[in-house]
Parts: structure tokens; sequence; C-alpha cells
């Protein structure tokens, strides 16, 4: 199969994973594709959006189209660490050898936790302490868990998809920022449309829940995600995503007005790294073989939006992250 | 896809690029020529309306017609070797032919080995698009804007060398006086402020002629007179001064015969009590006449300066252009200062030369000096010229300056002339002036109206310099 068909074999692919998600997913086909770019990408989504709206179904979704474990962490103040990556556990054994009395074995095990999934949903996981929410950052990184001096690894593909809810604040722990910078995308859900609503009403409240089909296999979405690397990116595209980045950094001659007086902190360089990858990833998808503006615009607010703290004039006059990067975006150019 | 297949397909996108870096070069060939000639044909236009009104060496339609053809061959240089960005060219061709960065990025990958196994496809998509995209929707259109007004530019140019236009005559010249005249009027006015200063410390002078002085050249420096105007103040002016001149040397009066008288008598009667206290009454009149004809004699000296002055004035005037030919015409001269007419017996004839303000020698220096014996000689020391520009001394021609007084006695008549106004140096030695100053000293510190500690302060004074109060 030459790179033409390859493309066009992973464009259609996907294609077919959005449509049989979409079967269960009344809407948010821009979440969905994004949490696609994130899987394919070998990256971790942060989705943020009111309950209801879908979060957990499209995990789960996701796991039935991909056969892939799924798990479900529910986030809470008292939530352990061991809770999520899984603790040692002394087993005591009796074995019993030829008639004669009885011995006693004790031994040690590892009992793996809900992360040792390939889909891990970790639901309003700003409920959990920062050192819970810590417990995620090795997973999420290096793709390992060590415990008791231990390593192990997680299978692959491993993606996090973290949900939040903007709207209750009280009791919540915000996600430290090397958290954060470690989500590859952040994801908004908005509120569904009244023909979307009819949509999921009729869907869920006749007759039995839609079973959806598997699509792809783990090595399927292995291969997709080599491909995704292969898509050559000019470099003054690139140099584009780079200065995206930087000018999101307050205090340097290449920052836009609104990021000097709002923006407290700027994107890390996963920004870029993010944004790249991201539009790699959008140009396969699109059955294209190199990635453009349009890509690195396409996936530049879902990169950056988590990445840019602002600060306190920013917080109080209700500056939103997303502003600052349609800003950005405007004001950037391209043949820069 | 074999090994020549690839080979092939790599060869076809640096052709197509090489194709588009041809039509691009055109293009910029031809929007620098358009722009070079538009140039070219401006300052041929410019040429052909200016012929009319300044004089040239060389033909002016040679002119004319060598700045467009200059200005076309520095356009066809700057388009041949002008310097065309291939990378930037062809993200524009991608902007505009709507293809996502394809051409750029492929053109990228083709530069460098090892592009990865997207490269080769890439490659081959982008030779493809190139091949099918018309060069102009690639390059974007070929806008010349400044073409539509060559012919607008060559026709006036025709028409400004088949009827040529003084533009000299569309601009009338201001009357605005030149930079001379500015700093002509500076220096006439800076002097008759300094007559004023003069005029100020000493009782008695005239004012009026320095503030006449300092108005004309305020004029000139203000710019309200053109030269021929400046030309006729002055010798209103300069016929003034001679006139006040004249009336002031009238003033200056010859020395009292009854003097001369009382020295005779005394030579005969001895001196007497009662002829003491006649002796001392004569002595204050003498003083005070003594003081009138001093301040006399500096209004003269003010009224030599002034003259000097315009005379100056007038020749720098006339030297700065009102000649036609360009030589400074001859500066007619005035009355000789040095000649006070009607300067009766007795006067000294001193003698002037005829340099500018500020030179010769300074304030309270003697042009002349009185005899050794007392009296009256003829035609004392003349000054002498200190700086400035050559000039000779002109030899009075006023009537004879002999005493008439018997040698030896007699008061003696000077007329202090000042050389030039303006302090420098005096080549005077002291000894020469010492003495006559400690006199007058002394003689003004015999009136009454001066307070004694002043006159004791005076005393010192000169004998602090090694001169007594009656000499050295």
């Amino acid at each position: 199969m030459g790179v033409r068909e390859e493309a066009a074999w992973a464009a259609d692919r996907v294609g077919a994973l959005r449509a049989e998600i979409a079967r269960a997913i009344v809407g948010q086909e821009d979440v969905v594709h994004d949490v696609l770019v994130c899987l394919f990408c070998s990256g971790h989504a942060l989705l943020e959006g009111v309950p209801g709206l879908g979060k957990t179904t499209l995990i789960k979704s996701l796991g039935q189209v991909l056969a892939l474990s799924t798990s479900r962490i529910q986030f809470t103040p008292d939530l352990m660490p061991a809770d999520i990556i899984g603790t040692n556990v002394l087993i005591q054994e009796e074995t019993q050898a030829g008639g004669a009395s009885a011995s006693t074995r004790r031994f040690v095990s590892f009992q793996k936790g809900p992360v040792f999934a390939n889909i891990v949903l970790a639901d309003e996981i700003n409920r959990a302490t920062p050192k819970t929410q810590s417990a995620l950052l090795e997973a999420m990184q290096e793709q390992t868990v060590s415990v008791g001096g231990t390593t192990y690894g997680l299978d692959s593909p491993f993606i996090v998809l973290a949900t939040q809810n903007p709207i209750e604040m009280e009791g919540t722990y915000p996600l430290p920022e090397a958290q954060l910078d470690r989500f590859f995308f952040k994801l908004t859900l908005g509120y569904p449309s009244a023909t979307e609503i009819a949509a999921i009403i009729a869907r869920t409240t006749a007759g039995a829940p839609q079973m959806l089909s598997r699509i792809l296999d783990a090595a399927d979405i292995a291969r997709i995600r080599g491909l995704v690397r292969e898509v050559p990116i000019a470099e003054h595209v690139t140099h584009y995503a780079i200065r995206l980045a930087l000018a999101t950094l307050p205090g340097t001659p290449s920052a836009t007005e609104l990021a000097t007086r709002y923006v407290r902190y700027g994107s890390s360089p996963r920004g870029p790294q993010s944004i790249v990858l991201g539009a790699k990833a959008n140009a396969l998808f699109d059955g294209r073989l190199n990635a453009g503006f349009d890509d690195v615009k396409a996936a530049s607010r879902q990169a950056l939006r988590h990445r840019i703290l602002l600060n306190f004039e920013g917080e109080a006059e209700g500056i939103s992250s997303e502003a600052i990067v349609d800003d950005l975006l405007q004001r950037v150019p391209t043949d820069g | 896809m074999g090994d020549a297949d690839t080979r092939r397909k790599d060869r076809e996108l640096p052709g197509q690029v090489r194709r588009l870096l041809r039509a691009a070069r055109r293009d910029l060939l031809l929007r620098r020529l358009s722009l070079c000639l538009f140039l070219g044909c401006a300052v041929a236009l410019l040429v052909g309306a200016g012929a009319g009104s300044v004089s040239l060496s060389v033909p002016a339609w040679l002119i004319v017609c060598a700045c467009p053809c200059t200005a076309a061959v520095v356009g066809l240089l700057l388009g041949a070797f002008g310097r065309i960005d291939a990378r930037r060219l062809l993200i524009e061709a991608d902007a505009r032919l709507g293809s996502r960065e394809l051409v750029s990025t492929a053109f990228e990958l083709a530069q460098k080995p090892g592009g990865g196994r997207f490269a080769e496809t890439l490659v081959e998509d982008a030779a493809a698009l190139l091949a099918r995209s018309p060069r102009r929707a690639a390059l974007g259109p070929l806008r010349l804007r400044f073409l539509p007004f060559l012919p607008l530019l060559a026709a006036l140019t025709v028409a400004a060398l088949l009827f040529p236009l003084d533009v000299r005559s569309l601009f009338p010249r201001s009357a605005q006086a030149p930079r001379e005249l500015v700093d002509l009027g500076e220096d006439l006015q800076a002097y008759g402020q300094r007559l004023l200063d003069d005029a100020a410390v000493g009782p008695g002078r005239t004012l009026s002629l320095p503030q006449e002085l300092a108005q004309l050249g305020k004029d000139f420096s203000d710019r309200k007179v053109s030269p021929e105007e400046g030309l006729d103040r002055i010798d209103q002016m300069e016929n003034r001064l001679a006139q006040e001149y004249q009336l002031q040397s009238q003033s200056v009066a010859p020395p009292s015969q009854h003097r001369a008288g009382q020295e005779a008598g005394e030579g005969q009667n001895g001196k007497g009590g009662a002829a003491e206290k006649s002796d001392r009454v004569a002595q204050g009149k003498d003083d005070s006449r003594s003081a009138d004809r001093s301040r006399a004699e500096q209004s003269l000296r003010d009224l030599g300066g002034a003259m000097d002055t315009l005379r100056d004035a007038k020749r720098r005037l006339l030297g700065q252009g009102t000649g036609k030919d360009g030589k400074p015409p001859s500066v007619a001269q005035g009355p000789s200062i040095g000649n006070p007419p009607g300067s009766g017996p007795g006067d000294a004839g001193s003698e002037r030369g005829n340099g500018a303000p500020g030179e010769g020698a300074g304030p309270g220096d003697r042009g002349d000096q009185t005899g050794p014996d007392g009296s009256s000689g003829p035609g004392t020391a003349p000054a002498e010229r200190k700086h400035g520009a050559p000039s000779t001394l002109q030899q009075g021609n006023g009537p004879g300056l002999q005493a008439g007084g018997t040698p030896g006695e007699g008061d003696s008549t000077r007329l202090l002339a000042r050389a030039v106004p303006g302090w420098t140096g005096s080549r005077l030695p002291e000894e020469a002036t010492i003495d006559s100053y400690a006199r007058q000293a002394e003689s003004a510190l015999a009136r009454d109206e001066v307070p004694l500690p002043l006159r004791q302060s005076v005393r010192d004074y000169f004998t602090a310099i090694g001169v007594s109060g009656t000499g050295r």
C-alpha cells in the first residue's frame, strides 16, 4: 500500500469512527474530532462542560468502537492516589502438601488500579486533592506507574480523558499548571441545540441503548499514530506555530498587546508541539499529505487555551484564554 | 514506483518551479521597468518645464530624452538582478492556488534529502498541481500601476519642450533682502546700541543719532528695506550726520583769549592776594568750559564714528550685489571727518583714517598730541590704524591749523578726535597720556560738587599707579 492509499485509509477509518460515535453522541462533532486527534496523537484531553452533555457517554462510545478497555474514576476529595494507580496488598495463601499440615504462604501482590486501562475517564478531576491529581502525572507522561519501587507499564494505547465542571467551583482544586500542561487539548463542550436535545431524547427514551460496532483495534490505532507523525509540515508552517506560542508570552517582543496585558504565564514548548502534531492529524484526517496554516489554526485554540494562565487583571475583567488565542490568530501573520 | 520514475518526478518539481521563477522574473522586470520609466518621465517633465527658466549647457531635449532612457536601463537592471525568493514565491503561490502549503512543503522536501515516506508523493502532487495551474494563477495578476501614467507624462514633456515656459515669471521674486543685508543691519544696530549705551553714561551726548542709527539697522535686519532703499536711507543719514558734524564742530569754541591775557598779567604783576582770588574764580570757569568742550568733542567723535560706520555699510551694501558686473562699485566719500568744517584756529587738525567701525585706536586714544610746550601745534600726530582693511589716511583739506598765539604762552586747545569707535589696543605709550589724565582728574576734583572722600579716592588711584596729583 502506497502512502497515498495509507493516508486515504486512515482518513476513511477516522471518518467511520466519527460516524459510529455519532450514533451514540448527538452533536459535539468537533469535540469528537478533537478527542480522536488526541487519541491518534498519543495525547490526553481535558473536557470541560456542564453535567449531562455526554462526556461519559463519549468515553464509553470510544471504548466500544475502538475495542479498547475503559475505566472511569470519579474524583472526590477523599480519593487517594492508591485508589487510582493501585496498591500492594498482602496476600495470605494456605497450601496443603500431601496430607501434611497446611502451610501458610504470605506475599505482596500489586492490585492494579483503574488507571490500567486503554481509555481512562477521570471524571471531575478537579474535585480531588492535588496529591491525588498528581498521581496521574506519571501515567499521563510516561505511560508507566511506579508503586513500591516497581514500575508497571500501561497498555497502549493509553489516553486519559479528564472532565471538569466549570460551574461548581466550591470545594474544588484547580489543576496544577504542570498537570494542565500535560493535556494535549482542552475541549469545551457546548450546550446542544434544541434539535440535538430532541434527538438525544428520542435516542435515550425509546428502545434499547445503541450498540456500537468496532471500527478499529489497537494495531490500527498504532498504525494511524505512525502515519500522523509522518505527515510532513513545512518549516514556515512550523514557525508559524512557534510564533503563535511565543506571542502568548507576556513581556516578550513577540507578545500581543492582549497577552501582555492579561496573561501571567504563556504557553510552554508543549504548546507548539501539540499544535504541530494536531495540525498533522487534521491534515491526515482530511486526506491530505501535508499540514498547512489552516491545520495549525484549527489546532491552536485547543492546544493553547489551557496553557495560558491569566493574571489578576484578566480574571477581573472576565477575559477568557480563548479570546487571547483568537486575538493571536488574528494578529500573528503567517508570513512572519 | 521505480527509481527512474522517482528521479523523473523529482526533476519535475524543480522544473516547474524554475518555470514559475522565470515568469516571476518577467513580472519583476516589467514592474521595475514601469516604475523607473515613470520616474524618468517625471524627471524629464520637470526638466522640460524648467528648460525655459534656466540656461542649460546642453540642449534640453537631450536631457529630456536621456532621462527615460537612463531610467529604462536602471529599471531593466533592477528587474534583472532583483532577488526573487523562491520559497516565498511558492508560499504565495500556495495561498493563491489554495493548495494548503502543498507546493512550498514539497519544494522544501525536494531540497533536502530524507524527507520521509510522504516526500515523494508530495513532490509529485505539487508538480502536477503546478503543471495544471496557469502561471498567472500561481503568480497573481501583474499590476503595472505606473504604466497608465507614462503616455500622459510623455505628452506633457513634449508639450513642455514645444512651448517653453518661464517658470520664474509665474513666481515674481520677492523683495526680500539678502542675508548680507541682514548682517549689515545687525552691525548697524549693534553700533547704534553701543552709542546709546555710551550716551547713557556720558551726560550731554546726543541720543537721537544712535537711536536713528539703531532703527536703520533694525530695518535692515528685519528685511523691511531693499538694498536700493537702504542705500538711499544711508545717504540721507550720512548727509544729516555731516550737517550735525558741522554744527557740533562750530560749537567747540576756540581757546579763550582771556586765559592768555591772564597768563600775561601774571607775568607782569606777580600773584597778589586779590589776584589769587580772581585767579581761582577764573580757574573754575575754565574748568567748566573745559568740561563742555570735552562733551562736544565726544559728540564729534560719536558723529565721526557713525559716519565711518555708515560709509562702511554703504561699501558692503554696494559690494554685495547691486553692481551688475559683479564688481563692487566705488564708494563715494563723504566729507572728511578729520576736517571739521569751520574748525577754528587752535583746533588741532587731527586726521582720521577711513577705517571700518571698530578699527583703529580705542576710546581714549588720542589722535593728536599736545605740543611739548603747551602751544597748539599744527596738525598733530595722525591716528594710527590698528586693524581693518587697508586704507589711506586722508589728508585733511580744511583750513590751516596753526594757532595764532605766541609759542609757549596761552592755553592750548586740543581736539580729541576719536579714531574709530570700538575698543582696541592702544599703541600710545602710557607716559604720553597719563600726565594729561592726571591733570584732568585734578582739575575735576577742584570742583565743589565732587565729595571730599571721592576726591581722596581719585588721588589715591593716581598715586597707586605711580602718578602724583601734578604729574609723575
